[in-house]
């Protein structure tokens, strides 16, 4: 989605962005080529971050002195506003802010928060006073949505005035028909069969073994579904973890694992149907982009999917956490009927290609980081 | 010389366990001390890797319980070693936390026999001589085995053990088909005391259930609610996520059960989300689980990978009704009518047999008889502990 934003950016001609990447990765060429990137991974305020933790797994906590830290900084332009895109770079985006201030004014500080409870307890500093210090320290908050924003302000106590919601958007997925012919070969060969799809990290918060669980639930529905969960690095713990569990489920036949791509739209618009099994998420891109592309989507409860089915009238698609055989009468509903299922597609197609595409969204976000 | 003590001819046995947690592994290993002759056990020198909760239990049951590295922190070594690794000298690294360990050993008397009572604890082989007899009591299955001793390790591992002990059936089979000798392979299954004479009726128990037992969330009414309980350490491999389908599916069917998980709340990554409903009674851990255990209509095992869960066996201990999915020694110990087992792990099926339990009382008291009856001639500790230390100290003699 950052790179969505910054290509928008680019698109209207809005010059002075800079990037700061904490880490290099697979789009870093593609984020090269919309604005100036600096790559943290090497530099002394990583290395800090390391000896942070090192020092507190050996129950000594100690804190970095800031100075040091943004000796690694250095390459990077001062700037008025710094934006962190997620609480993860939160840290990092601060020392960036108060580095300014040495000499001048500080940053405005904003943050776009695409996480919830789960994830932002992970993420955030665990102790109470250094965490209240830096969520204090940003002026404006982007939630990415209406649940995001709960948390932020029912949980982490943040005033509800320095909390924008600002959901989620994609760029419309144009997989070429050849790509997507190719994602359905790789999901159930020449067969005849209805691909239900699921993309997602291969983590516990996205629900991978409950996706399996669903599936075997649908072992004997007539149209033999095949379930395709696209997400995950073959071998991981998690990846071996559902290996064993399909083999134990007798679903070697049902369920397919593919590992992570970038072209995950193809498989969107190769696929009958797309579920979300995660326990939090704050917005999966990935219901957006079945929305755009017409897919029906089935999910359990959890962040701005319950705006999304809502907003088009679909809320019985969305189940309580952890209700597989609820999400199993759902997802056998519409594989018992295809006309519904077009239709449910349809309605999403129209509501996030008119809704949240980055032109309708980026615009707000841009106002918001602006202040 | 008193039944107390320890002869010369008695070897001295090293123990070595994961951790002292209050499951399943460390909790046999206190029951089989417990029923062995307070002589033996004078010479049994136990290895924790981390320390828990039921420390201080072992060391009134054994000679010494040295635990290697602190639970909430890292040590200095470990860190030391973390670092080595990290930074790609994972050799080295090896050396300098076992040097550690071994330096924490090195006043214990010297064992002539290692037991590593599940495989968590195979690194303490690392912290002895490579010519020590070793027995390995094996407690996993395949994602737990690989996660404790690396896959291309395994059958160096299973050779280095001059014994295999294995708690079920399928861990035996496992064994195998990772290198390990057939003629090596003993079955010690898990094991439960017995009470004296029937003093686990539930109606004597429901008197002494303490209400501090359940502190979090609702409080269990025993004698109005039927309750649907499990227990164990919440995860992927206890399959405690497939509570919520089983308590949403009851609640579909107006069901007035409820149910509960006594172990605590999923945290990190299993973590139930935050602010959303979540029916499921997460019930903390406790010295003794059955005092409330003991008032389930349904016990059930929703796990994706058990070899032979404890629990079990004291569900029929407790005469309960157990549904569980197939996994480990549970189809062979619930077989025959002693409990409802899937053919697969399929959660519609398990959502169905706990309803059909729930409907009936007599097949509830029919299959918790049977179980009870199985599990007194099958898994009495008084049976199995002589075996069990007979075997580690065969071990040592040869």
């Amino acid at each position: 989605m950052l790179y969505s934003f910054l290509r928008w950016l680019q698109s209207e001609g809005i010059q002075g962005v800079e990037l700061a990447l904490l880490a290099a990765g697979p789009l870093l060429s593609e984020y090269q080529k919309v604005a100036p990137t600096h790559v943290l991974t090497s530099r002394l305020v990583r290395s800090s971050e390391q000896l942070g933790a090192v020092m507190n797994s050996l129950g000594h906590p100690i804190a970095v002195p800031s100075a040091i830290q943004g000796i690694g900084l250095r390459g990077i332009a001062r700037s008025e506003i710094v934006m962190a895109n997620t609480f993860a770079s939160l840290s990092t985006a601060r020392l960036l802010a108060t580095r300014s201030g040495q000499t001048s004014k500080p940053s405005e500080l904003v943050c776009h928060v695409h996480e919830l409870d789960g994830v932002a307890e992970r993420v955030l500093p665990a102790s109470p006073p250094i965490r209240e210090r830096l969520l204090n320290s940003v002026d404006r908050f982007a939630a990415a949505s209406e649940a995001v924003a709960e948390m932020l302000v029912d949980r982490l106590g943040i005033s509800s005035g320095r909390v924008t919601v600002i959901e989620e958007f994609i760029e419309a997925p144009r997989p070429s028909s050849r790509a997507v012919s190719m994602a359905r070969q790789r999901m159930v060969g020449d067969a005849n069969r209805l691909v239900i799809l699921n993309v997602g990290a291969m983590n516990h918060r996205k629900g991978p073994e409950r996706f399996v669980d669903l599936m075997s639930t649908l072992v004997a529905h007539p149209s033999l579904p095949v379930g395709v969960w696209l997400g995950g690095e073959r071998g991981s713990s998690v990846w071996l973890e559902m290996e064993h569990s399909i083999a134990a489920s007798g679903l070697k036949d049902c369920v397919v694992l593919l590992e992570s791509r970038e072209d995950s739209a193809s498989y969107i618009a190769a696929a009958d149907l797309l579920v979300s099994t995660a326990i939090e998420d704050p917005y999966p891109l990935s219901v957006l982009e079945a929305g755009a592309a017409g897919k029906a989507v089935v999910s359990f409860e959890s962040g701005g999917v319950i705006d999304m089915l809502r907003a088009v009238g679909q809320a019985e698609l969305l189940l309580p956490i952890g209700d597989t055989l609820g999400m199993s009468a759902a997802v056998a509903s519409l594989l018992d009927n295809p006309r519904n299922r077009e239709l449910i597609g349809a309605q999403l197609a129209e509501w996030v290609n008119s809704t949240h595409l980055v032109e309708h969204i980026a615009p707000a976000l841009w106002q918001v980081v602006k202040g | 010389m008193s039944a107390s003590e320890s002869t010369a001819q008695d070897p001295v046995i090293w123990i070595a366990v994961h951790d002292l947690s209050r499951t399943g592994v460390p909790v046999l290993l206190a029951r089989l001390l417990q029923a062995s002759p307070a002589r033996q056990r004078e010479v049994v020198h136990l290895v924790a890797m981390y320390g828990g909760p039921l420390l201080r239990e072992l060391q009134s049951l054994c000679a010494s319980v040295t635990v290697l590295e602190p639970s909430d922190r890292r040590s200095a070594s470990s860190a030391a070693s973390l670092g080595l690794i990290t930074l790609g000298m994972g050799r080295a690294g090896e050396v300098v936390r076992h040097s550690a360990w071994r330096a924490k050993l090195a006043r214990r008397p010297k064992p002539d026999v290692l037991l590593v009572h599940g495989a968590g604890a195979w690194p303490v082989t690392q912290a002895v001589s490579s010519k020590l007899p070793v027995v390995l009591h094996l407690h996993e299955l395949e994602t737990a085995l690989d996660r404790c001793i690396p896959r291309p390790e395994q059958a160096a591992a299973f050779q280095r053990a001059q014994q295999v002990m294995v708690v079920s059936a399928p861990v035996a089979e496992l064994a195998r088909n990772r290198g390990a000798n057939a003629a090596k392979i003993l079955l010690v299954p898990g094991c439960v005391r017995l009470p004296a004479a029937d003093e686990a009726e539930t109606s004597e128990l429901e008197s002494n259930l303490p209400e501090s037992n359940v502190t979090e969330s609702s409080a269990p009414e025993t004698d109005s609610v039927q309750w649907v309980l499990g227990a164990g350490t919440p995860g992927w491999r206890k399959g405690t996520d497939r509570l919520a389908a089983v308590a949403h599916a009851l609640q579909r069917v107006s069901s007035p059960a409820q149910v509960g998980w006594v172990g605590g709340r999923p945290t990190g990554a299993d973590a139930t989300a935050v602010g959303r409903t979540d029916l499921v009674n997460w019930i903390p851990e406790s010295a003794d689980p059955w005092k409330l255990l003991s008032h389930a209509a349904v016990f059930v095992l929703p796990s994706r990978e058990d070899p032979l869960p404890l629990v079990a066996l004291e569900a029929g201990v407790y005469r309960r009704a157990v549904v569980a999915m197939p996994t480990g020694g549970l189809p062979d110990l619930l077989a025959d009518g002693r409990g409802l087992v899937g053919s697969h792990q399929d959660v519609r099926w398990f959502v169905a047999a706990v309803e059909q339990v729930l409907a009936s009382r007599a097949l509830a008291e029919d299959l918790g008889q049977r179980l009870h009856e199985f599990v007194r001639t099958h898994h009495d500790v008084d049976v199995i502990a002589p075996r069990w230390l007979q075997a580690v100290s065969d071990t040592a003699g040869r």
